[in-house]
């Protein structure tokens, strides 16, 4: 398979949250601020290309019976290695973000991609399919997060640095109804987009 | 915290799906017909229950006496996922009437974040073993209680004349916005 | 099924065992890496919170248990204990300072309160060098939410966490 068709793949085509619904819960839950959402992509996105080259790695290892136990050992190793790595170096949003690290390893997407791409591809590809995929999510997260932030609170953060803020914010976008309604229209919007091209061609 | 406010926190003021965020993808995916919400609440309640139970066993008793809790992620999601095998394996066995209920929800439910995710939070609520179970039960009926009622609406929704844009997915999601803003009456019960 | 012989079985099972193997060695050694940053910053934040809530004080003495004593110049000039407050998501974590009945400050370790609302308990107003709500309680003998008749202004729309960091302090005064 062509590179480039995986990083398009990933970041637009098979976007994991606009075109697959697929992670959805942190995608709802980490969102309220647009650090906590990059971090939680950039962890998910470190998780999904290592969990991805080690299961290419070991596609032909691995009995067939035995394969999603052993997919699931492998995930949940790493998403323990970034959970420490962040207790570590940025304890805030480690503590912030809860128990959605420890939950990566149910994240559909991960063992979607190791099921699905990376046990059946070779090395390389798995490498850039994992990147590209987390990084078409961690892009996904940072534009809910941008939304609701700065409807919800009427400032925007980046690591402790404030980018901008007024006098204006609907707070419910930063509780649980905001959450829905922001992925909701932004699915809407997509669609319709979609309705769009298609009716033009 | 009692008993009695950890159930009612779990079914309505911190509803697993609607709160939580936690399991949402049978809320988007299966809950288009009542029978299989019920029957996909039930099966998850039912694991979340055993789940709750073992895991606070192996907390207590293996990760934390060996000083190995950084193995908590690994052992809580081996376990759920062999739980979920042996409760499927015994149902098939024993239970024929209620595997043919529950058995097609039973393999979606190991990686539901639901389970796992109720398992760590049992743990950094510092819960003891009775009030795991009683936050399972709480957890598990609030899940099933939201699927059901999305499941009702999305049902009357597919006879509804929704803007092409807006059909499947999106609408479902602003329901669920709607559903959310409802429970939050909830949270001045306790 | 074509290796359900022994020898199969077998090799599927060495197989898993390995993978647990090194898994477990590889979280091992992560663990072993990253413990030293974690306890470092723990301890930081905990003498950062510290000397928010005695800022007077040069030295501070662990008692263990979550207190502690704010050192002068060798004299004890102030107890400081860990205390949690119910908050709308979860445990707040904080640290209270008092002497002689009064408050000397009070910070908040860890919480996870919604942002924008019980999340600004420390929110930090610009050209000022502490959160606006904890600052209330400073030199404080008994405290309560104005909404309780008492002295405390409550954080807009987030009455449940500024009612239960004040229930604590008060909680904590009444020692």
């Amino acid at each position: 398979m062509k590179t480039g068709k995986i990083i398009w793949d990933g970041l637009a085509k098979q976007n994991p949250t606009f075109r697959m619904a697929l992670g959805l819960c942190p995608t709802l839950a980490v969102t309220t601020a647009l650090t906590n959402g990059l971090v939680m992509g950039i962890a998910v996105t470190f998780v999904l290309a290592c969990s991805n080259v080690l299961v290419s790695l070991l596609r032909k290892i691995i009995p067939d019976k035995v394969r999603i136990p052993a997919f699931i050992v492998i995930i949940a190793t790493f998403v323990t290695i970034a959970d420490m790595l962040l207790e570590g170096f940025v304890p805030d949003i480690h503590k912030t973000l809860g128990i959605f690290i420890p939950l990566i390893v149910v994240n559909c997407i991960i063992l979607g991609r190791a099921e699905s791409f990376a046990s059946k591809n070779p090395v390389f590809s798995s490498l850039v399919d994992g990147i590209f995929m987390g990084l078409g999510f961690t892009l996904s997260l940072s534009l809910i997060s941008v939304i609701r932030e700065v409807l919800g609170t009427g400032k925007l953060i980046f690591f402790g640095n404030l980018l901008f803020s007024f006098d204006f914010s609907v707070l419910g976008f930063v509780l649980a109804p905001g959450a829905f309604l922001t992925l909701g229209l932004l699915l809407s919007l997509f669609n319709y987009i979609d309705l769009k091209r298609g009716t033009r061609q | 915290m009692s008993l009695i406010a950890l159930l009612i926190s779990g079914l309505f003021v911190n509803n697993f799906l609607l709160s939580r965020f936690l399991g949402l993808c049978p809320f988007f995916g299966v809950s288009k017909k009542t029978e299989s919400a019920l029957g996909m609440g039930i099966a998850a309640t039912f694991v979340m229950v055993i789940a709750s139970a073992v895991t606070y066993i192996i907390q207590q008793y293996i990760l934390v006496p060996f000083d190995v809790v950084y193995l908590q992620t690994v052992m809580f999601i081996l376990v759920i996922a062999g739980l979920v095998q042996f409760v499927e394996l015994y149902l098939r066995k024993f239970q024929p009437d209620l595997y043919n209920m529950l058995g097609i929800y039973l393999p979606l439910i190991t990686t539901n974040c639901a389970i796992l995710g109720l398992a760590l939070l049992n743990v950094t609520k510092g819960l003891n073993f009775i009030e795991s179970v009683v936050h399972a039960v709480g957890a598990g009926g609030g899940f099933t209680l939201a699927l059901m009622l999305m499941s009702g609406i999305r049902e009357r929704l597919e006879l509804a004349q929704v803007p092409k844009a807006f059909s499947g997915l999106p609408i479902a999601f602003i329901t669920a916005a709607i559903m959310a803003l409802a429970f939050m009456g909830f949270s001045g019960m306790i | 099924m074509t290796d359900e012989s022994i020898g199969g079985m077998l090799r599927i099972a060495l197989i898993l065992t390995v993978i647990m193997l090194l898994s477990a060695i590889a979280l091992a050694v992560t663990h072993i890496y990253t413990k030293p940053f974690i306890d470092q910053t723990k301890e930081q934040k905990l003498k950062e919170g510290l000397s928010m809530v005695v800022t007077q004080a040069d030295d501070f003495k662990d008692l263990g248990g979550g207190y502690y004593e704010a050192l002068l110049d060798g004299k004890v000039i102030g107890k400081i204990s860990t205390v949690y407050a119910d908050g709308y998501n979860d445990k707040i974590k904080m640290l209270i300072g008092i002497s002689d009945g009064k408050i000397l400050g009070v910070h908040i370790l860890e919480h996870l309160e919604t942002p924008g609302l019980g999340a600004r308990s420390t929110e930090v107003r610009p050209d000022e060098d502490e959160p606006w709500f904890l600052r209330q309680f400073k030199g404080l003998d008994s405290v309560a939410l104005k909404k309780d008749g008492g002295n405390i202004d409550a954080i807009t729309a987030a009455t449940i966490t500024s009612r239960a960091i004040t229930d604590a302090v008060a909680e904590e005064l009444r020692k």
